[in-house]
């Protein structure tokens, strides 16, 4: 692991070098600042609490490379199709770098600011640069120190006051390179007061091939914000996905975000929301589909600051083949935040003997006037109900689609975008006629 | 407000009944751990040269293992908060000093001691027991070694064997070498070793094939010295189609400096064998500034080893500064059946990190935990569970419910399962949840004429009468009053 540990410090030496003029930048210190500490700290352990059950060796296989900088001319728009959205406003980004041939942007609703972050660290570092330093979440994270200190490419999203940002914001992260390699995405999303906005990630990859995503995403929202946030991680099942995305919610501002988890082969998940204003509202929503070797790993955290909030949260999943999933979701109420009431709820199905579920789903109050609770359910397909079905002249496997789509449907039909629901629902039937694929020929 | 802070200082400032000290003669080896003083202690008990073995072999480990303070901050996970503990500072053996042979009967017992468990109301007399109604078989552990246990011939008479640990050693050295550390092995935690290591006294227990123990065993602990660590090891042995219920109850005087006890306790079920474990703690828990009381560090495990057995622990928690113990069943046999159920109340500055752990191994396993969890004043009160089923545990089906209640703005209520599954079969459901006592009800029943501080204690006695009910008689209606005493006057 030390080696590993040391390999990332190397590597930051290669980065520095590559960065030319920036490397004089305010923002540098901060990479600077971020490596230093990542050196004290080191990679995770399966005995450190937050990585408890996480197949942590499979992190230290591959050595990913810095990512090419410039290739994104072998990616073609045919290439992106399944991932295109249409009617929103797209970044693209290959690799990690924003590829501004492929993107549409369009006209934005005057008050929107939506440009890549390497462009606005280039141009106006001052204005971001004290938000990049701090920590993201309340929560250590030594991929996300990674994150600061490779950072130099992403979203940089802007909602002036008052301003409603009509299109959904579709950020689309590309990988596609012959050797292993990691990029680190970092996207900040500021929101003001009185705004709305909706945005959706997409992380894909060429098919079959390694690479590491290293993403951090940010929302900062200020009062009487609306933000919907979706997120989809179709990468391919080699690579690895590791994400931290945190929200920071003012007074009376509601946040929604709903993961959709299909790729990955190692896919570790933070999420986390600080109700840090009066009377606001979050919302964490995830399903994860796994087949093959997949792990996944979701880690939330919502902190209750400030009275009169409400959280909810649900987690679902779906186990194939030897798949594995570990959820852990934290509800931690501090003292002040009386008249909480927050739920959290965990489920899962697995359809294989060889698949395994972790889940801690944990409470943590300093509050008295409160209402929290929590639940956890692993089971398998009821078999009373594939009974009925199937007494009704429905195949067995079409009966086991239904009701498995009603389990996976009870997430995907809290998508607020007509078009990203129905590109979800395809998604989500591709994934389960793999699963079924799988079953039917072993 | 104002009334419901004057009320709440009230009950805190609630004694502790058991407080006081007994001017006893003590034995005692001097403070400090070291190879010697293992070897003072196994001399002590002539013990044979195995068990010496054993507990130097378990000594050595301890030295390489970590204190769980001192893990990197990322690995530790316990709620629980304390000062370091000087290792070197304890006294890890002290006994009441006592003719040379041993007292052969109660009457060579000093008459202080039985005076003493007397105030605790252990009816440690026979004469008054076997006066009385059905007894209860009571083995009396003085800080760490055993002094008296009631009924043994009567037990013996259906070959039961009930008695202290040391006298085990002697008579009954097969069955201690076989299971001793076959369930909590000395490698398990840094607790159960150093308890392996230094171990003094404990009860014994041996229930043959078929029987059916006629009456309740008891063992009642109470630390008295000074300074002094309390380490004693409880070992049930259930053979097959046999029953037992065993109760367990503890106290200590009041001291200002904190005293440990790391005990361990082995249950085994054989085929068709039940074994049923209630425990009332009641540790001195400190003053209201969190000054003194016990750290209550102990491992308890059963391992259902045969089919259908069943094992069954039921806790009451309301004493200890701090305490930190996880009862656990590994259920090996088929169908065989876990049970915890466990009302924990932290008051004062108490802290609790308890719950319990179901290890499914065997074909249609079933395990059931119920914790209510109830805090008040500056308590911070933690549920954590844990509950794995294995590859081969088909069919396997566990329910797990915590509730907890928040009395007053100070308090903490947590709840921190684990749940690992690794059989499609199998079926887990776990809830939880958080609350206060809803003003409504309280409101229903003052306008009932009930006053607040009683709806309060109907209340919090409704919320935990899940798990009272679990206790066997005597027991529940002692718990009762404790859970009265604890909660006393916190009315809110």
């Amino acid at each position: 692991m030390a080696s590993d540990h040391q390999a990332w410090v190397e590597k930051f030496k290669t980065f520095e070098a590559s960065l030319n003029g920036q490397a004089s930048q305010p923002i540098h210190q901060v990479r600077k600042a971020a490596i230093s500490h990542f050196e004290q700290v080191s990679l995770p352990t399966s005995a450190d609490e937050a990585w408890k059950t996480v197949n942590t060796s499979l992190l230290t296989q591959p050595d990913f490379a810095l990512p090419p900088t410039h290739n994104q001319g072998d990616v073609s728009i045919e290439t992106l199709s399944p991932y295109v959205l249409s009617d929103t406003i797209q970044l693209v980004f290959i690799n990690g770098h924003f590829a501004k041939d492929l993107s549409d942007i369009g006209d934005l609703p005057s008050g929107v600011r939506v440009e890549s972050l390497a462009l606005t660290l280039a141009q106006t570092p001052n204005a971001i640069t004290d938000q990049l330093s701090h920590n993201v979440g309340s929560e250590p994270n030594p991929f996300t120190t990674l994150n600061t200190a490779f950072m130099h490419d992403g979203a940089f999203v802007h909602i002036a006051n008052n301003t409603i940002c009509d299109r959904p914001i579709h950020l689309l992260f590309f990988s596609q390179s012959e050797t292993p390699s990691a990029s680190h995405p970092r996207n900040l999303i500021i929101a003001e007061d009185n705004t709305q906005l909706t945005l959706i990630e997409t992380y894909a990859g060429t098919k079959e091939q390694t690479y590491l995503t290293n993403s951090v995403t940010e929302f900062i929202a200020g009062n009487n914000a609306q933000v919907d946030h979706y997120k989809l991680e179709l990468e391919t099942l080699q690579s690895f996905h590791i994400a931290n995305q945190h929200a920071q919610l003012g007074r009376s501002t509601n946040v929604t975000s709903h993961a959709f988890s299909i790729g990955g082969a190692f896919v570790r998940n933070d999420v986390s929301a600080y109700l840090g204003g009066e009377g606001c509202e979050a919302t964490v929503n995830g399903l994860y589909l796994l087949e093959g070797k997949q792990h996944i790993d979701n880690y939330t955290l919502l902190e209750h600051a400030e009275p009169h909030c409400p959280s909810h949260e649900l987690y679902k999943g779906i186990l194939g083949d030897t798949s594995r999933a570990i959820f852990r979701g934290k509800i931690h109420v501090h003292q002040k935040a009386q008249r909480t009431d927050a739920y959290q709820q965990n489920e899962n199905i697995l359809l294989s003997d060889d698949a395994r579920v972790n889940t801690k789903p944990q409470l943590e109050i300093y509050a008295d006037d409160v209402k929290c609770s929590h639940g956890a359910i692993v089971g398998q397909l009821n078999d009373d109900a594939l009974f009925y079905l199937q007494a009704r002249g429905i195949s067995k496997t079409e009966s086991r689609n239904m009701l498995l789509k009603a389990f996976a449907d009870d997430i995907a039909d809290r998508v607020k975008v007509d078009t990203l629901r129905q590109h979800i629902e395809t998604i989500i039937q591709q994934k389960f006629d793999r699963l079924y694929h799988a079953k039917e020929t072993a | 407000m104002s009334t419901e802070t004057e009320e709440l200082e009230a009950l805190t400032s609630g004694e502790y009944k058991f407080g006081f000290v007994t001017d006893i003669e003590q034995d005692s080896a001097p403070p400090g751990l070291n190879e010697d003083i293992v070897r003072f202690i196994s001399a002590k008990k002539n013990e044979p040269e195995w068990l010496l073995a054993w507990r130097l072999k378990a000594y050595r480990h301890w030295l390489t293992m970590t204190d769980p303070l001192q893990r990197k901050e990322s690995e530790q996970w316990a709620m629980v908060n304390y000062p370091d503990i000087n290792y070197q500072d304890i006294v890890y053996y002290s006994a009441p000093k006592r003719p040379e042979d041993g007292p052969q009967s109660l009457d060579e017992v000093d008459p202080e001691l039985i005076a003493t468990y007397e105030k605790l109301g252990i009816p440690i007399e026979e004469q008054k027991l076997l006066a009385g109604v059905p007894g209860v078989a009571v083995d009396a552990v003085f800080d760490s070694v055993s002094v008296a246990t009631t009924f043994k011939d009567t037990l013996a008479k259906q070959g039961i064997i009930f008695g202290s640990f040391s006298d085990a050693v002697h008579e009954h050295p097969e069955l201690v070498h076989k299971y001793l550390g076959s369930v909590v092995p000395y490698t398990d935690n840094y607790f159960a070793a150093l308890n392996s290591a230094v171990f003094s006294d404990g009860s014994f227990c041996y229930i043959p094939k078929g029987v059916r123990c006629p009456m309740e065993l008891s063992t009642y602990f109470r630390i008295n010295a000074a300074n002094t660590g309390q380490f004693e090891r409880t070992l049930i042995i259930a053979d097959d189609d046999s029953y037992v219920s065993y109760l367990e109850g503890c106290t200590a005087p009041m001291r200002d400096e904190n005293q440990l006890h790391a005990a361990v306790v082995e249950l085994v079920t054989h085929d068709n064998a039940h074994i049923k474990y209630s425990t009332v703690q009641n540790w001195y828990p400190g003053d209201k500034d969190g000054k003194g009381g016990i750290y209550n560090f102990v491992t308890k495990r059963g391992a259902c080893r045969g089919v259908n057995s069943k094992i069954s622990w039921t806790q009451v928690e309301t004493g200890s500064a701090i305490t930190w113990k996880y009862p656990s069943c590994i259920l090996q046999g088929d169908n065989s059946v876990g049970e915890f159920y466990s009302v924990a109340v932290t008051s004062l500055k108490q802290q609790a990190d308890t719950g319990s752990k179901m290890i499914h191994i065997g074909k249609n396993t079933k395990s059931t935990i119920i914790s209510k969890g109830i805090s008040a004043l500056r308590g911070q009160n933690t549920y954590r569970g844990a509950v794995q089923i294995l590859k081969g545990a088909r069919n396997a089906r566990n329910f797990t419910q915590c509730d907890s209640m928040l009395i007053g703005d100070q308090c903490g209520a947590h709840t921190f399962p684990y749940i690992d599954v690794r059989n499609s079969t199998a079926q887990i459901e776990h809830e939880a949840t958080t609350s206060k006592i809803g003003e409504d009800q309280i409101f229903y029943c003052n306008q009932r004429g009930l006053s607040t501080e009683d709806a309060v204690s109907m209340i919090v006695n409704g919320f935990c009468k899940e798990v009272l009910a679990e206790l066997p008689m005597e027991f529940a209606v002692e718990a009762q009053k404790l859970l009265g005493i604890s909660l006393e006057g916190s009315v809110g």
